[in-house]
């Protein structure tokens, strides 16, 4: 599957996107009581933001080149919703690799290889980093499972013209405000940082017509014992959630806004942060 | 259990910043803190190209980094040198970084500052080693036959704590705050003697992980111009959208204050991108950063923690942004907002 010989970029290109479902992250999330994890009564479960833009882009991809999109996630019955919204948006397919999710990165990595693995692909793209675990470990982890070369925080990319290569050339966010440019043969994993398009909106249609595309479905417990290497590294594995320890001599300004309003402007005076009145 | 614990300090390729340097302290710390829950030494791994012309650095502890050493006894410094280490590409510096653990006896863990660099090859680089791999660390902790490690999720709004087994090999990113809220005086001696090293390490490209061919850095085109400013409103995604941006302008003008914003902010197109604070944007200063419908994110923290005095307003009493800030209100920005310019206007004392 590893293109040896720089060859002209495919024109059907197979893209598989990763979308991972996450608590709304704009929503209020509270713990257990045992402190074992969130509390998952009332959770309103939606696409990671990030994947969002992740999906836009390999919409885009396609449309240039040529090709097809593939929506993948892993994760309980209930991340199937995912699916259906991909399919709604313009994805042609949808894989639903379905269980009980592990925490550790590199597990989920793993899984997300095993299925990928089944199929010949052109490029994956996922999000950089997640909103609810935020490892950023996903993509490379994944990469480096296939096998593949990955760029995480892609901003960026562009087919090469007129050059017959299967390489993409891709503008990457580096920290300081600069951006490095570089060029990845494919097959590759593209980690995608939000911002470069705003990700579209599904039409009430094609939500309804998405649920009557067939997802395919497999089992996440079945592909954990053909998943490579797994046995090798020491899994990770959440113990405990809890709230940070109250703040560091932080103070709360109560009282109606006005109020507030006046203490503040009154301690920032104090404080010498705004000059005094005179 | 004995053993090594590792700083891995990946040299810039330009000078080293404060922000590195600060890295590179939080991940001494990290590696001294792994050491006592897991036994054995602290050694600083610092990892480099040849220099340009090709010539050897020196075998001893450059200028900068006895800063960052301080007064923390480390047993050794090593120096890697490598000419992959020039591509700066995670694969070619995980490659490296495998050979070097490879060839030294006995490392448990591997502690990197948490930066871009370090995420993007901490994955590669676990993989690599048979390592569990973990970014942003806070603490890490003994546990009975097992180890506890603490990070932030969802947004830094919980801690999560992680269990891995005793005798894993680690390999973490550790965020700059920990160098600040260090535990570790119990340590200091007031001489810095340790035995320095040069590392040769065999590692070919032929056996690098699968990479990407970097042909340019860019620099960003518009000046900095957050970076002096004395006073910032910055407004995030809890604003609504750009029509209110007025509101939020008033507040600046009243103030004396630039505007700011968040990324999401500028994704949206609501500001332009040469106003966004935080890791990928810049890295601000001011007396004064009023931070309006912020959360608080890491990312975001990291361009503005060097203000001396951070307001928060947000509807979310549990918002982390409220954690590093001296005065936080809590309410709807929309009516905090103009309580706020009417509170500023009032007490100018206006004569009637
Ligand atoms: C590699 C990488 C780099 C990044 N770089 C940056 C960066 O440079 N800068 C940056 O900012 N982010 C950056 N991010 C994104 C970062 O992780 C967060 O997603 C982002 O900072 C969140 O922005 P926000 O606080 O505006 O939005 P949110 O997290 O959505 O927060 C909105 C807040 O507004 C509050 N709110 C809502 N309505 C109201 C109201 N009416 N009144 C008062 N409060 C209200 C909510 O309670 C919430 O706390 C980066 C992410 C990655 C992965
Ligand atoms: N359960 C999942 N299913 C599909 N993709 C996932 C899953 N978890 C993580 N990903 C992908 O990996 C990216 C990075 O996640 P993380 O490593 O958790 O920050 C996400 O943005 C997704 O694209």
């Amino acid at each position: 599957m590893l293109r040896e010989e720089p060859g002209p970029l495919p024109d059907f290109m197979r893209v598989c996107v990763c979308l991972r479902q996450v608590p709304d992250p704009r929503a209020r999330l509270e713990l257990r009581t045992d402190g074992t994890g969130l509390r998952e009564d009332g959770v309103a479960w939606v696409t990671d933001e990030g994947d969002e833009c992740a999906l836009e882009e390999a919409l885009r991809l396609v449309r240039q080149t040529g090709g097809e999109v593939c929506a993948l996630t892993a994760g309980p019955g209930r991340a199937a919703e995912t699916l259906r919204r991909a399919l709604a948006l313009g994805a042609q397919r949808a894989l639903h690799l379905r269980g009980e999710l592990p925490l550790d990165p590199s597990r989920v990595a793993d899984l997300l290889a095993a299925v990928l693995r089944r199929e010949a692909w052109d490029v994956v793209i996922t999000g950089a980093q997640s909103s609810d675990l935020g490892w950023g470990l996903t993509g490379s982890s994944l990469a480096a499972g296939l096998g593949w070369p990955h760029v995480w925080l892609v901003v960026g990319i562009e087919t090469e013209g007129d050059s017959k290569d299967t390489r993409l050339r891709i503008t990457r966010e580096l920290e300081g405000r600069r951006r490095e440019l570089s060029r990845v043969r494919l097959p590759a994993v593209l980690c995608v940082q939000t911002g470069l398009h705003p990700p579209r909106m599904p039409r009430i249609r094609d939500l309804l017509a998405a649920k009557n595309t067939p997802i395919e479905t497999l089992a996440l417990d079945d592909l954990l014992s053909d998943s490579h290497g797994e046995e090798a590294r020491p899994a990770v594995e959440l113990v405990a959630l809890s709230a940070p320890t109250a703040s560091s001599g932080g103070e709360q300004l109560g009282g109606d806004p006005a109020t507030a309003a006046r203490e503040l402007v009154r301690r920032l005076r104090r404080d010498g942060i705004l000059p005094e009145t005179t | 259990m004995s053993g090594k614990s590792w700083a891995v300090w990946l040299a810039p390729d330009v000078e080293v910043s404060a922000t590195a340097a600060s890295r590179m302290m939080a991940s001494l710390r990290m590696a001294q803190s792994a050491a006592a829950v897991r036994g054995g030494n602290v050694e600083v791994v610092l990892a480099e190209a040849p220099r340009p012309d090709g010539t050897r650095h020196p075998t001893r502890v450059p200028a900068w980094a006895k800063e960052c050493l301080g007064d923390s006894v480390v047993s050794r410094f090593s120096r890697l040198e490598h000419p992959l280490l020039a591509l700066r590409t995670p694969g070619a510096t995980a490659t490296v970084l495998a050979a070097a653990v490879e060839h030294t006896d006995g490392v448990h863990t591997l502690c990197l500052g948490h930066d871009y660099e370090a995420v993007d090859l901490c994955g590669l680089l676990g993989r690599r080693l048979g390592a569990a791999a973990i970014t942003a660390v806070n603490e890490i902790r003994g546990g009975a036959g097992d180890l506890r490690v603490i990070r932030p999720v969802h947004g830094g709004r919980f801690l999560a704590e992680l269990r891995v087994p005793g005798d894993a090999m680690l390999v973490l990113t550790v965020p700059r705050s920990v160098a600040a809220s260090s535990r570790q005086p119990a340590q200091i001696a007031d001489e810095n003697r340790c035995e320095v090293e040069t590392l040769e390490v065999e590692a070919s490209l032929f056996r690098s992980l699968p990479d990407r061919e970097v042909l340019a850095i860019e620099e960003s085109g518009s000046p900095p111009e957050l970076a002096t400013a004395e006073r910032i409103v910055a407004v995030g995604r809890g604003l609504g959208g750009p029509e209110h941006l007025g509101l939020a302008r008033q507040l600046a003008t009243a103030l004396g204050a630039e505007i700011a914003g968040s990324r999401p902010v500028v994704d949206s197109g609501w500001l332009p991108a040469d106003r966004q604070v935080g890791s990928s944007g810049q890295t601000v200063n001011p007396t004064l950063y009023v931070a309006l419908g912020i959360s608080g994110a890491a990312q975001h923290l990291e361009g503005m923690s060097g203000s001396r005095c951070v307001v928060a307003i947000n509807r979310d009493p549990e918002a982390p942004i409220f954690r590093s800030a001296r005065y936080g209100i809590v309410g709807d920005l929309h009516a905090v907002v103009p309580a706020l310019i009417a509170a500023l206007v009032e007490d100018q004392g206006e004569p009637t």
